[in-house]
């Protein structure tokens, strides 16, 4: 009997003209969303490769190991174009440095777009689904008793020998058997539509997440069709049951999301970004202080010359062709401020840390309000379905983390930043003392640095007379590149489909029990309907 | 016999679950929204004011030798409007950071300390309650005005009168025009009493004109709803059938298609990425240096009136500094403008559906949105050429310099090319952001009233000739 009830309302469901116009609906805006959505995937790839080659560049080709700073690039989730979660609100590359932790992630993937158009909401497959599964849930389920009630056929159903969880299962399955198709139908569609287009391929996994993602959305209908079905139950004429549903909908849907950012932002104060900016900067500055005074105490080296030399931040720097005792010099300095700098980069971490954690539990309240509407909860399952929710990145962000522990460590166990490869190219034994290079740039006119300096008191132009002469070896581009096999390299998993279960097992489960009891209040309620 | 009708009408709705429901969410959307104005206003201008003082220290810094002003990076945060809880905008997510020298505006970019774990959300200003809210309420209103009658079978009786057809219309028009007015003007009044006794800001009297006319825009796009609404309950015979046809239209007008607006302008206009940015900026710099082997530049300096006079010598490098910069300021500023035709395009496709002149005509008069991106830009502009002349003015009185202004810092320095006197800080221009008139920015917004009204038309007429040929039986 209740197949016989689903059968007549899905039939009814069939002809009338909210499935029609349902249907449609999702006939138009599904293909273009997700074109739209695969179009921004391939562009992300190709920025992608740009970044991926320019880091294995900047990877291969350094001279010293105090160069070496490889640059992490992430590549786009293929599963965004289902759900774009924050990923646009992070970058894709992170710079690893010895002078301060991996904070963010950088780089183009954030600035790609063109920042105007923020000004529209931006809208994904299951930002659709989450808006048109769910109207539609309480368009065909508002008038489930009411209707039945109002044109007179529930009492002649009733006054057979029909029990009434009979019926209410049938109208429910009869609801569900008209969603299904449209569901499965939009899932379709994009499968077509990614299968169609060159560049995405998806892994086995991710074709799981997906089937988890379409079990999602079913749950999540599944959710309104018992509201729907709770109101109808409650109430006696069809029309004030669907203008409360659509209250309903209206503050699930548009209002619970927007006013759970806004009250976490203006009830959880995060201090800013910039404050955090100047602490960084005064212990930049503290470090700086420290070296300065370190290299006062060392011995002062008989020529402060550097031939050719190139510097950047981090302590990034390349000398060659200098004096023996500046080598030794600059090798007694780094191997007090390179790992120096490492602490004072642990201790920048504990403020950034702390930032961090402010903007975490700011996110995490306002997930924990938007926790009262489905249509969040939904979105927040299949972000991490998706594995473009905050987690993720957080994933990444350690993993990243760990492999400059890694790096470091690779550093400190080959004593490599009290070397002289850290900073040089040129092997220990052709380096040169003063004399002997004043002697050869010369041509022999001085013999001695001393004698060379006493002529500098009386004479201007330096550089001419230490020019006759090329030494070879002192330019940095004569040296191999290092070879560099044995430096760890960086290896991302992204997480299993199992560890992404886990973490929305609780999410889901609450969904299943709120569809329960919703089920079990509507139940009672159409126990006691006054079908007259 | 109008005035029985429109008394009918409110009478009826005031009554209704629907009214009560309405108003009570209006009236709590419009105070939560009031609150959080309040709460965002002050830390935004708390940011401000910090950032816009550093950037006046910077300039008075520069301002001990006159030359340096012209290579000051100048910084101008945008600056919170007060009417940003009318129409914000969607300022959250658009550019907030101008950088620029005298000779270069660098790409406007989004620097706001919003938290990035966040996802993107709209604004809770007035537009987006009245777009999405009263809209519905509006459509709630209207939907079974017609068809709901003929199933009471009311509306027999009342044409059986010698009440003529349009008088019902316009008497269910008006009755509906007035009960949707108590949500709004209330919710309205609680939302400005609100913000005005946290006393973060006073309205002046041209902000009260800004916000009435917000008001006014708001009643011609909630009565567009309106006469949708009766249309639609024209052309259908069940009141039912008509909320579910009005439903999907409302999601198609209000939701989908202005979320669309961002794909279509991607699909159609092309995508001017950052990556063709940057390649288009070392084109500019290889076109440069190219010009400068191929010995363009001495070739200009021989041919310059001023061959002869004792910047001769400096001639070739200060052609090539200027043009080298201009080219680059010249690229940023394409690049900029196809940014913006690319959002406007977005933009002009949305507009079939109403919420976009609304929201574009309301975010015009609070001056907020796209519109005062590429109005600080031009200001931005203007300043330039101001800080320019300045400087050119004050050179004039200095006879050790050259007069020549050269877009190199280190030459201009070394040729004493610029004054390197100090100059008052009081007399140096300083960038202040300019509010238009209402006039002018009524003039702007012009299009969109117009479209508003242009709908309010086409659904009244399509409702007028429909209810001419309903059938009441």
């Amino acid at each position: 009997m209740i197949w016989k009830i689903a059968k007549k309302e899905f039939l009814l469901n069939l002809v009338s003209a909210r499935f029609s116009i349902g249907f449609l609906l999702c006939l138009f805006l599904i293909p273009f969303t997700v074109t739209v959505n695969i179009e921004d995937y391939d562009s992300r790839m190709r920025v992608y490769r740009v970044d991926k080659a320019n880091a294995e560049n900047s990877f291969k080709y350094v001279r010293v190991y105090s160069y070496l700073r490889p640059e992490i690039v992430k590549p786009p989730q293929p599963l965004s174009i289902f759900c774009r979660g924050i990923s646009g609100n992070v970058g894709n590359r992170v710079k690893i440095w010895l002078g301060e932790k991996p904070l963010f992630a950088t780089g183009r993937a954030t600035i790609r777009d063109n920042p105007l158009l923020n000004s529209f909401f931006s809208i994904d497959f299951i930002s659709i689904i989450a808006i048109i599964m769910s109207l539609l849930a309480l368009i065909f389920t508002y008038d489930a008793c009411t209707r039945e009630k109002e044109d007179g056929t529930l009492k002649l159903q009733l006054s057979n020998s029909l029990s009434r969880y009979k019926i209410l299962l049938g109208k429910v399955l009869g609801v569900y058997l008209t969603l299904l198709p449209i569901v499965l139908f939009c899932y379709i569609l994009s499968f077509i539509l990614i299968l169609h287009s060159p560049n995405i391929s998806f892994s086995a996994g991710d074709w799981g997440r997906i089937i988890l993602l379409f079990l999602a959305s079913l749950l999540y209908f599944t959710v309104f069709i018992f509201i729907g079905l709770l109101i109808s139950a409650r109430l006696k004429s069809s029309i004030t049951s669907i203008i409360v549903c659509l209250f309903f909908w209206v503050f699930f849907v548009f209002i619970v999301p927007n006013l759970a950012i806004y009250m976490a932002e203006s009830l959880k104060k995060v201090q800013s970004y910039d404050n955090l900016q100047y602490v960084l900067q005064d212990l930049d500055k503290e470090f700086q202080n420290k070296c300065d005074e370190y290299s006062k105490t060392l011995d002062a080296p008989d020529w402060r010359m550097n031939w050719n030399m190139d510097r950047n931040t981090d302590g990034r720097i390349i000398v060659s062709g200098n004096t023996k005792s500046m080598m030794e010099h600059y090798k007694k300095k780094h191997e007090f401020t390179e790992p120096l700098r490492i602490d004072y980069a642990d201790k920048k971490w504990g403020l950034q840390k702390a930032y961090l954690d402010d903007l975490d539990e700011q996110r995490n309240f306002a997930d924990m309000i938007s926790l009262i509407s489905p249509s969040e909860v939904f979105r927040l399952v299949s972000a991490s379905l998706c594995r473009t929710d905050v987690t993720s990145h957080y994933r990444f962000m350690d993993r990243v983390r760990r492999y400059r522990d890694e790096f470091i460590d690779f550093f400190r166990d080959r004593k490599i930043f009290s070397s002289f490869i850290y900073f040089t190219p040129q092997p220990p034994d052709t380096f040169m003392t003063a004399d002997e290079i004043v002697r050869i740039r010369t041509g022999g006119e001085f013999n001695t640095f001393d004698e060379f300096r006493e002529w500098l008191k009386t004479h201007t132009v330096t550089f001419v007379a230490l020019r006759k002469v090329e030494i070879p070896g002192t330019i940095h581009s004569e040296y191999p590149y290092l070879v560099l096999s044995d430096v760890p390299v960086f290896q991302w998993q992204s997480s299993n489909i199992l560890a992404d279960l886990m973490q929305v097992f609780i999410k889901v489960a609450a969904l299943i029990i709120v569809s329960i009891i919703l089920f079990y209040l509507s139940f009672l309620s159409f126990l006691r309907y006054d079908v007259r | 016999m109008i005035g029985h009708i429109i008394r009918k009408e409110i009478l009826e709705n005031l009554l209704s679950w629907r009214f009560v429901l309405s108003l009570l969410l209006v009236i709590c959307l419009f105070a939560a929204s009031g609150f959080l104005f309040v709460s965002t206003y002050r830390r935004q201008s708390h940011d401000y004011w910090s950032e816009t003082n550093k950037n006046l220290a910077g300039l008075s810094e520069q301002s001990k030798q006159l030359y340096k002003l012209a290579f000051y990076k100048q910084t101008v945060w945008r600056k919170p409007k007060p009417l940003t809880f009318c129409a914000g905008g969607f300022e959250r997510s658009l550019p907030d950071w101008f950088h620029f020298d005298l000779f270069v505006q660098s790409f406007p970019d989004v620097r706001s300390r919003s938290n990035f774990l966040l996802p993107r959300i709209v604004d809770m200003d007035w537009v987006f309650i009245v777009s999405l809210i009263l809209s519905f309420v509006a459509l709630l209103l209207a939907y079974d005005s017609v068809c709901g009658e003929k199933e009471d079978g009311t509306l027999c009786m009342m044409l059986a009168s010698s009440t003529p057809r349009y008088a019902v219309l316009l008497g269910k028009y008006v009755g509906a025009m007035i009960t949707i007015g108590i949500p709004l003007l209330t919710g309205i009044s609680v939302g400005i009493i609100i913000v005005v006794t946290s006393n973060v800001i006073v309205l002046t009297a041209h902000d009260w004109l800004c916000v009435s006319s917000i008001v006014l825009f708001s009643f011609l796009y909630v009565s567009v709803f309106v006469f949708l609404g009766i249309f639609v309950s024209t052309r259908v015979s069940h009141s039912a059938t008509s909320m579910v046809v009005l439903l999907f239209v409302w999601v198609g007008l209000v939701i989908l298609i202005p979320s669309l607006g961002r794909l279509t302008s991607r699909v159609f206009s092309g995508r001017p990425g950052q990556l063709t940015l940057a390649k288009k900026l070392l084109d500019v710099d290889d076109n440069i240096i190219a010009d400068l082997r191929a010995g363009r530049f001495n070739r200009e300096a021989e041919a310059h009136p001023q061959a002869n006079s004792p910047i001769k010598k400096h001639l070739r490098d200060t052609l090539w500094f200027n043009t080298w910069s201009d080219a680059k300021n010249r690229t940023i500023q394409e690049h900029h403008r196809q940014m913006i035709s690319q959002a406007l395009a977005g933009r002009r496709f949305a507009c079939i559906s109403p919420v976009i002149p609304f929201q574009r005509a309301s975010e015009i008069i609070a001056g907020t949105g796209i519109e005062r991106v590429m109005n600080l830009r031009d200001q931005i502009k203007r300043y330039q050429a101001g800080l320019k002349d300045y400087i050119l003015s004050k050179d004039k009185e200095d006879p050790n310099s050259l007069h020549l202004l050269v877009a190199n810092v280190w030459r201009i320095e070394k040729w004493n090319a610029i004054s390197k006197e100090a100059v008052r800080f009081d007399s140096v221009p300083k960038f202040q952001e300019r509010n238009l008139a209402l006039g002018q920015s009524l003039k702007l917004a012009i299009w969109d009233i117009g479209l508003l009204i242009l709908f309010n038309l086409v659904f009244f007429t399509a409702a007028f000739v429909s209810f001419l040929r309903y059938d009441v039986r």
